[in-house]
């Protein structure tokens, strides 16, 4: 299917706004690495990509604006570390329909993976988008 | 708080052969919280940050980024990692809306899965709310030594 190809500063205050948003949560101590939290602040600036009008744009703009976040998935590979650059190529990975309360719901499968300039995938992620 | 809970769990994952579980109270996610992750993520949708909003969409409240809640979840699986065991992957299945107020409790499962290789260890994590689970995942490890 169709891709989607970014580039990513993983950079330290990005980092660390993302560490704060979520590591203030008290009872969770503090990454002994930096390597999800890290990443995930481009996991998330990905999905936002594909949330933000609730459609995985570009890829699929014949979907409608009833998306909702299903659920995700992360795969860290190997360390990210602050000041690297990484390309991130989204595609829709799979399509399916399951039979919902309501009618029938869409389901989208979003897999955005993260690479080192040299080709080396760090990361990678996926969403379940859900449309009615 | 909870240190023990995810010293506890990590050395049964490094165990392999036993059940355990473990529960966490975590404080109510906070309007200021939604507000700073959606500020750090850039996610402008008013759902997670305007309470009028939310509840003029039909929701009881502003509802908790899903993102945020997968964050939670990774943040967890580091936890259970630490520096003894390599954090392989985090799932978080969204089976409800968590809203600004609730009060939030993970559940930390540790039982064998004949399904993984012979150094891999799973936890299944689970958070619910006083309305039900909120969401259902699991955190996949490598014991015998960090990356």
């Amino acid at each position: 299917m169709t891709e989607d190809s970014r580039y990513h500063e993983v950079s330290a205050l990005a980092v660390q706004r993302f560490e704060e948003a979520i590591g203030w949560r008290a009872g969770l101590p503090c990454a002994t690495t930096n390597l999800p939290i890290a990443f995930l602040s481009h996991v998330v600036r990905a999905a936002v990509d594909v949330t933000e009008d609730r459609r995985p744009e570009p890829l699929m703009p014949e979907l409608g604006a009833k998306g909702v976040n299903g659920g995700g998935s992360v795969h860290p590979l190997q360390a990210v570390r602050i000041g690297e650059r990484l390309e991130r190529v989204t595609e829709v990975e799979d399509r399916y329909t399951k039979a919902g309360a309501d009618g029938p719901l869409d389901f989208v499968v979003v897999k955005n993976s993260f690479a080192t300039p040299g080709g080396s995938v760090v990361a990678f992620s996926r969403m379940w988008m859900i449309y009615r | 708080m909870g240190t023990e809970v995810w010293q506890e769990a990590g050395s049964a994952l490094d165990a392999g052969g036993g059940k355990g579980s473990w529960s966490l109270a975590l404080p109510p996610v906070t309007m200021t919280q939604t507000a700073y992750y959606c500020a750090a993520a850039g996610v402008r949708d008013p759902i997670h940050y305007d309470r009028l909003f939310a509840r003029e969409l039909g929701f009881r409240d502003a509802v908790a980024n899903g993102s945020l809640r997968l964050g939670w979840l990774c943040y967890a699986g580091e936890a259970l990692a630490g520096p003894d065991r390599r954090l392989l992957s985090v799932r978080c299945q969204h089976r409800g809306p968590l809203y600004v107020g609730d009060d939030i409790r993970l559940e930390v499962v540790v039982e064998p899965s004949p399904k993984l290789d012979a150094r891999q260890r799973k936890a299944s994590l689970t958070v619910s709310s006083t309305a039900g689970v909120c969401d259902v995942g699991e955190a996949i490890f490598e014991t015998g030594g960090a990356a």
